[in-house]
């Protein structure tokens, strides 16, 4: 019955972990358990986001430039 | 000479990147929002908004299609758009639906605008599904044109009518009923920032996918007849 019960309460504390967590805490102390301040986020937050974005970025402009090659080849190849 | 890119990349990347540090270190934590989790809203927003205007663009580009000349090009638009409509859209769900475990306690309540964006998801999946059904390229075109013209009365109801008609658990819209704008004046800022390097970033990403499309549609006929003969 004890194991039962143990794997009960790992199923529940991995299906709903928010739910298993203490009840939500008003906004400047859920900020200051996070180690962030209520006036701005979390650095890595930031940073990770910035990182995407130029990634997604560089990636657009690597494949505009392929899509102009594509096009004037194609235009070259109509012409003749 | 290759035409200048209307996105000058630069130009987005450090429009982008404000809106990112001013989501986070400029505007103020929205009042009644358990920790940090306002600050989804400046993504949430303009990813839904960014797919609302691809639904609408499909629509457009389709009403052209079968108007004027029934170019390929109008074609090759109508499905960038709803390709984007959809990537956009699924993202704003996904985003909403984390948003609302925070708030809520739950991915997913069946609130009126879940479900409404959930039911555009569906509408704009069966016209990717029609277009993979039919393998003649003019009667595919016409037909998802006709259901993408379609999609001009079917998204504003379900992006603008279908939320407002019974009880939500969202707050109120931006702009609200009565024509007022109730929202602190940074966090405005950096939302219409960022709904603005949004809505570009779909523009540019729409002509970047038309055009593969486009030389997809070229390439594709004489690739398969080399293959036949």
């Amino acid at each position: 019955v004890n194991a039962k019960h143990r794997l009960a309460a790992l199923a529940v504390l991995l299906v709903e972990p928010l739910a298993a967590a203490e009840p939500a805490t008003p906004t400047g102390m859920a900020a200051a358990k996070a180690g962030e301040s209520a006036a701005g986020g979390p650095l890595w937050v930031v940073a990770v986001n910035l990182v995407i974005w130029s990634g997604l970025l560089l990636y657009l402009v690597r494949l505009e430039r392929r899509l102009r090659r594509t096009d004037a080849a194609d235009g070259r190849e109509r012409a003749r | 000479m290759a035409r200048p890119s209307p996105f000058p990349p630069f130009a987005l990347w450090l429009w982008m990147s404000l809106v990112l540090v001013g989501a986070f270190y400029y505007a103020p934590l929205a009042e009644g929002f358990l920790g940090q989790s306002s600050r989804i809203l400046f993504f949430h927003v303009p990813m839904a908004w960014v797919a609302f205007v691809a639904f609408v663009a499909a629509g457009v580009s389709s009403v052209r299609f079968l108007a004027s000349g029934r170019s390929p090009r109008h074609d090759a638009s109508a499905a960038a758009s709803v390709e984007l409509g959809l990537l956009f859209g699924v993202l704003a769900t996904v985003t909403g639906a984390i948003w609302a475990k925070v708030m809520w306690g739950a991915y997913w309540n069946w609130d009126p605008r879940q479900t409404s964006i959930l039911i555009a998801l569906l509408f704009y999946s069966a016209y990717l599904a029609l277009r993979g059904a039919v393998a003649d390229a003019p009667t595919r075109a016409r037909l998802s044109a006709a259901y993408a013209a379609l999609g001009l009365v079917v998204a504003p109801f379900l992006f603008f009518v279908l939320p407002r008609l019974g009880f939500t658990l969202h707050p109120e819209p931006v702009l609200n009923t009565t024509g007022e704008l109730q929202m602190e004046s940074r966090m405005l800022q950096v939302l219409l920032a960022s709904v603005v390097g949004f809505t570009a970033l779909f523009f540019w990403i729409h002509s970047l996918r038309r055009r593969a499309l486009e030389v997809e549609s070229r390439v594709g006929p004489a690739t398969q007849g080399g293959s036949a003969s």
